[in-house]
């Protein structure tokens, strides 16, 4: 592998490592279960690498939400893993502060003038795991305690106490 | 032509928000007995509830790769129609015989231009990075479409990110 793929590969499996290790901290006082295991993903380029999944169930062993790792190469994100339940799937992106930007002009008296720099998705003001709101394409939320326990609600109907 | 072209781009988007909330809605109707009926006259009432949940989430994930191709085609199609428009001034130069001949065999040829080389045409008024994106996008569109078992998946591309992206280079086109 290429030492620059190298690197993003390392960063995508931390960033995963510290996002399940905060899944783990979140739901510790539920009485869902949690169970890691080892999966392999291949990308372009990586060749195959190992990454843990993260398979949620309730107290009776019922599926309620697992974490799979979609890859670290990800079209304006620097990684994505899917939280797939037993009636729908949400997406989370690991995005740099700022997100992914492009530059805009604005036109002035028919001149193309005045480069600035726009996020391509309003609300990353911090490098972590987002959410985007796929109703409304350009917001994206940071991934935190009440969030994670939305999302895990949205795939699998299950109502945190 | 009517760069309001973007609407388009929205219908599909739109499509691809009910689909995902229809494969939900059926989903439950499965997986809780108090909405059986809602599956007479389908295809699930034959099939066993393991094999239909299987068969709709195979169909979820594949409306993820289609809605892809989909904006994909419309993009494409809207990049190719603004060239055709702004082409049309070439008929009024003079000598208009020549002229009228030559913008007909430039509007015939351009639907057989390389994508590529009209993605780059589009630089000089789009953010650059936003196309790169959008050659990235195409590649992927193509991994899915062409479906060979023994390529690796190119950078894969989240549906909303597909969206977005084509979706601003389509404004920055109409606002230029």
């Amino acid at each position: 592998m290429q030492k620059e793929l190298q690197i993003t590969v390392e960063h995508f499996c931390s960033s995963v490592d510290k996002l399940f290790s905060q899944i783990h901290s979140w739901l510790k006082e539920t009485p869902l279960k949690i169970q890691e295991k080892e999966t392999k993903i291949r990308e372009e380029g990586t060749g195959y690498y190992s990454i843990p999944m993260l398979f949620i169930t309730d107290s009776e062993g019922n599926e309620i939400a697992t974490f799979k790792p979609v890859g670290a190469l990800i079209i304006a994100a620097k990684g994505r893993v899917d939280i797939i339940g037993p009636f729908s799937k949400e997406i989370l992106v690991y995005l740099n502060k700022g997100g992914p930007t492009f530059q805009d002009s604005t036109v002035v008296k028919g001149h193309r003038v005045e480069k600035h720099v726009t996020p391509l998705f309003q609300g990353v003001t911090q490098a972590g795991w987002y959410w985007i709101e796929e109703k409304k394409s350009n917001r994206a939320y940071f991934l935190n305690k009440e969030l994670l326990k939305k999302l895990i609600t949205e795939v699998s109907d299950y109502e945190f106490k | 032509m009517n760069l309001n072209k973007r609407a388009p781009l929205e219908d599909i988007w739109e499509t691809y928000q009910f689909t995902r909330d229809s494969f939900k809605i059926t989903l439950k109707a499965l997986k809780q007995k108090e909405n059986e009926t809602l599956l007479n006259k389908t295809q699930f009432q034959s099939s066993s509830t393991e094999k239909s949940i299987g068969q709709i989430k195979k169909s979820r994930e594949n409306s993820e790769k289609f809605v892809v191709l989909a904006l994909w085609a419309t993009f494409e199609r809207v990049l190719i129609e603004y060239l055709q428009e702004k082409g049309k001034s070439i008929r009024n130069r003079k000598p208009k015989p020549f002229s009228e001949k030559f913008h007909e065999k430039v509007e015939a040829e351009l639907e057989y231009w390389n994508i590529e080389d009209i993605l780059d045409l589009f630089k000089s008024i789009v953010d650059p990075t936003l196309i790169g994106d959008s050659k990235n996008i195409k590649k992927y569109r193509d991994y899915i479409a062409h479906q060979n078992p023994k390529k690796v998946p190119p950078s894969e591309i989240t549906p909303v990110f597909a969206h977005q992206i084509l979706s601003e280079i389509i404004r920055q086109i109409q606002n230029s």
